[in-house]
C-alpha cells in the first residue's frame, strides 16, 4: 500500500483549516493544518508534505513568504494558494512565483479536490522527470567510464586487437596490433583493412567469414600469419546488433613466434639426437656382428658369448632411442597418423603371427579371437602395430612358463574394443596409477630379468590417445592383467 | 666373373670398415669414401655397380650427391641404397623423409642396420 499523501493547510481561519480537512480527508489524504506562514515552514522541516494549501493574505507571513522560503527548501512540493475574490491579481502574482494553482473562496469542494488532485499529478511528474534526469547521468557515467575501462583493457593487452565495422574497415586497433604488424603508430583507424594487413588469404577468409556471419554467428576463423620472422595467430569472430545484423569482426593476435622458434629448435635437437646417438650405435653392432662373424679373427666360445650378451643391450638401447624419439614426436603433434578405415582383426592378428615365435620361446600361449563383423576403426596402421605389439610383448615378457594370452576384439557402443588379458604376476594396486609414464618400470625381483626402457606403455597411450581412445587397464596380484583399449569406429 | 664393386660412402671411419669387411666377406669389392666429395670422387675414378650412401655427412651430404647422381646420365644407372639415422620424418629439418624418397634412391634403411639387412639390400641392387 502506498503511503498516505499528506496535504498541508495553512489558513489563520480556523473555519478554513477545519473545511479543507473535512473535505479532503474522505478523499484518503492525511492533512495537517498550521494556523500561520511560520508555523507551516517549521511543520515542514519535520514532516514530509506533499502538497500545501496556504491562504494568500495571513497576519505576518502571507503566501508570497511562504511561497519563497519553501520554494527553496521543499523545491518539489506544489503549493495551491487560496484566495479571495478580491484578491486574485495578487494570486497571479504568486503564480508567477512559482504557486501551482490557485481557488477563490469561497471554493467548491470539488474545485479543491480537483486542485489538489492535479497538483499531486503535476508532482509525480516531476519527481519521475528527475528521477530519469539521474538514471540518465549515471548511465552515462557508467558508460564513460565502461568505455574507459575498455579502452585501458584493450591498450593493455599483450595480443594485438582489430576491430573492424561490416565493410571490413579498420575502427579500432590497439599498440600491440600496430607493433606486432610492424605498422607506424601514424596510421590512425579507420581506413581499409588492407592498409593495415596485406594478406591476402587473411583478408579472404575475414570476407567469407563476414558474408557468412548472420547465416553462421557462431562461426569462428583462426588463421596463421608470417610476417617475416613474427609468427602470429589469428582468431577472428564476427559481432552482432541486437537485431542480429552484423556489425563487425573482432581479431586478436597472437604472437607464437617464440613457441615457433622453440618448435624448430626442438625440430634440430630431436634430428641432431637421433643421428649423434643411432650412427655410433648402429657402428658397434655392426662391430659386433663382424667380430661374432669371425671376419676379425678366431673367436673363443667365452668372447662369443660376451659378445652376444653386450649385443643385446646394445639392441636395448637401439629400442630406446627409438622409442623416445616416437614419443617426442607424438607429444609434439608431428608423428603422422595417416587414419584410414582399418580392419583392427587383421593387425591383431599379424601382430600375433609376429610374436608367437617370442612366446613359444617364453613357453606361452598366445591366442587371438576377433568377434566376426567387427567394424573398421579409423586408424593408422602402423601406429596400431606398435600399440598391440607393445601390450603382447609385455604380456609375454611378464607371464610365467606355460602361460596363456588372450587377444580379442569386439564391438561396443561405437568403439571396437580390444583386450590383451596374461596370466602373469600382475601389478600392484599402487603402480597401476604410474605404468602409463615415461621410464616407469615396475620394481619385482622377478622382473629385473626382463628387458624394457619403461617407453612402451607411454607410447601405447600416447598413440591411443592420439587416436581419440583410451586404455585402460585392470589387474590383480598374482593373476595376472588385463589392458583395455578403445578405439572410436 | 669379376667381383661386383660396391662404394660405401659414410663420415663414420668405424662404420665404413666394417661394412666393407661385412660385404668384402660376401665376396664383393668394396671402395670406401669417408664424405660426399670424396665419395664423387670416387665414382669418378671407378663407377661402382652400387653405392652404400650415408645422409648426414660433411661437406656435402647423401642426398645431395644422391640426387647430382641421378640428375648425370653417366651415373643415373648405379643403384644407391641410403643409409640414414634420421628415420622417419621429422617436419622442417632438411632430412626429411619426403626429401629422401625425392632423391630417387633405390633403397633406403634406417640405422642402425644389421649386417644380414645391408647384405641383402646390396644383394637386390646387383
Amino acid at each position: 500500500m502506498e503511503e498516505q499523501t499528506t496535504v498541508l493547510v495553512v489558513d489563520d481561519e480556523k473555519v478554513i483549516r477545519e473545511g479543507c480537512t473535512l473535505l479532503l480527508q474522505p478523499e484518503g489524504y492525511s492533512v495537517a493544518t498550521a494556523a500561520s506562514g511560520r508555523e507551516a515552514l517549521d511543520l515542514m522541516r519535520i514532516q514530509p508534505v506533499d502538497v500545501v494549501l496556504c491562504d494568500l493574505k495571513m497576519p505576518g507571513m502571507g503566501a508570497l513568504e511562504v511561497l519563497e522560503e519553501a520554494g527553496r527548501l521543499h523545491p518539489d512540493v506544489p503549493i495551491i494558494i487560496i484566495t479571495g475574490h478580491g484578491t486574485v491579481t495578487d494570486a497571479v502574482d504568486c503564480m508567477k512565483k512559482g504557486a501551482y494553482d490557485f481557488v477563490t473562496k469561497p471554493f467548491r469542494a470539488d474545485h479543491l479536490t480537483l486542485a489538489v488532485k492535479r497538483a499531486l499529478e503535476k508532482q509525480r511528474l516531476k519527481r519521475e522527470t528527475r528521477r530519469l534526469q539521474e538514471e540518465q547521468a549515471r548511465n552515462l557515467y557508467t558508460l564513460a567510464m565502461e568505455q574507459s575501462r575498455m579502452h585501458t583493457i584493450v591498450n593493455c593487452m599483450a595480443d594485438g586487437v582489430l576491430v573492424t565495422n561490416r565493410n571490413l574497415e579498420v575502427v579500432l586497433c590497439n599498440p600491440t596490433f600496430m607493433r606486432l604488424l610492424g605498422l607506424s603508430p601514424a596510421a590512425p583507424p579507420p581506413g581499409p583493412l588492407a592498409a593495415y594487413l596485406d594478406d591476402e588469404s587473411f583478408l579472404e577468409a575475414l570476407e567469407d567469414l563476414a558474408a557468412a556471419a548472420e547465416a553462421e554467428p557462431a562461426r569462428c576463423l583462426s588463421q596463421e600469419i608470417c610476417r617475416g620472422r613474427v609468427h602470429l595467430r589469428a582468431m577472428t569472430a564476427p559481432f552482432f546488433g541486437p537485431d542480429m545484423k552484423m556489425l563487425g569482426t573482432v581479431t586478436i593476435f597472437h604472437d607464437v613466434t617464440a613457441f615457433k622458434e622453440l618448435d624448430a629448435m626442438k625440430n634440430d635437437f630431436v634430428q641432431m639426437v637421433s643421428h649423434e646417438l643411432r650412427s655410433p650405435m648402429t657402428a658397434i653392432k655392426l662391430q659386433h656382428e663382424v667380430i661374432l662373424q669371425g671376419l676379425a679373427g678366431e673367436v673363443t666360445d667365452k668372447q662369443r658369448q660376451l659378445l652376444n650378451r653386450a649385443q643385446v643391450k646394445i639392441q636395448g638401447l637401439i629400442d630406446l632411442v627409438n622409442e623416445s624419439l616416437d614419443i617426442a614426436r607424438i607429444e609434439a603433434g608431428y608423428r603422422q597418423l595417416e587414419l584410414l578405415p582399418l580392419q583392427i582383426g587383421e593387425v591383431l592378428q599379424e601382430v600375433a603371427d609376429l610374436l608367437r615365435v617370442k612366446a613359444e620361446e617364453h613357453k606361452v600361449y598366445l591366442q587371438v579371437s576377433n568377434s566376426p563383423d567387427l567394424p573398421p576403426v579409423l586408424a593408422d596402421r602402423r601406429s596400431m602395430e606398435e600399440v598391440f605389439t607393445n601390450l603382447v610383448t609385455n604380456a609375454i615378457n611378464y607371464s610365467p612358463d606355460g602361460g596363456e594370452i588372450r587377444v580379442s576384439a569386439v564391438s561396443r557402443g561405437g568403439y571396437v574394443e580390444v583386450q590383451v588379458s596374461d596370466s602373469g604376476i600382475g601389478i600392484e594396486p599402487e603402480e597401476i596409477p604410474k605404468i602409463f609414464d615415461k621410464f616407469y618400470r615396475v620394481k619385482h625381483p622377478r622382473t629385473r630379468q626382463i628387458i624394457g626402457t619403461g617407453l612402451g606403455l607411454a607410447l601405447v597411450k600416447g598413440i591411443v590417445d592420439a587416436h581419440r581412445g583410451t586404455v585402460e587397464v585392470e589387474s590383480r596380484l598374482g593373476e595376472g592383467s588385463t589392458f583395455r583399449v578403445f578405439l572410436p569406429q | 666373373m669379376a667381383a661386383k664393386y660396391v662404394l660405401i660412402v659414410d663420415d663414420d671411419p668405424d662404420l665404413v670398415e666394417t661394412v666393407s669387411m661385412i660385404l668384402e666377406s660376401k665376396g664383393y669389392e668394396v671402395g670406401k669414401a669417408y664424405d660426399g666429395i670424396e665419395g664423387e670422387a670416387a665414382i669418378k675414378q671407378r663407377q661402382p655397380d652400387a653405392l652404400v650412401l650415408d645422409v648426414m655427412m660433411p661437406r656435402k651430404n647423401g642426398y645431395q650427391l644422391c640426387k647430382e647422381l641421378k640428375a648425370n646420365k653417366a651415373t643415373r644407372g648405379i643403384p644407391v641404397v641410403l643409409l640414414t639415422a634420421v628415420g622417419e620424418a621429422v617436419p622442417t629439418t632438411s632430412y626429411s623423409h619426403a626429401e629422401g624418397m625425392a632423391v630417387e634412391a633405390e633403397d633406403f634403411i634406417p640405422k642402425p642396420v644389421d649386417a644380414a639387412t645391408l647384405v641383402e639390400a646390396v644383394e637386390r641392387l646387383l
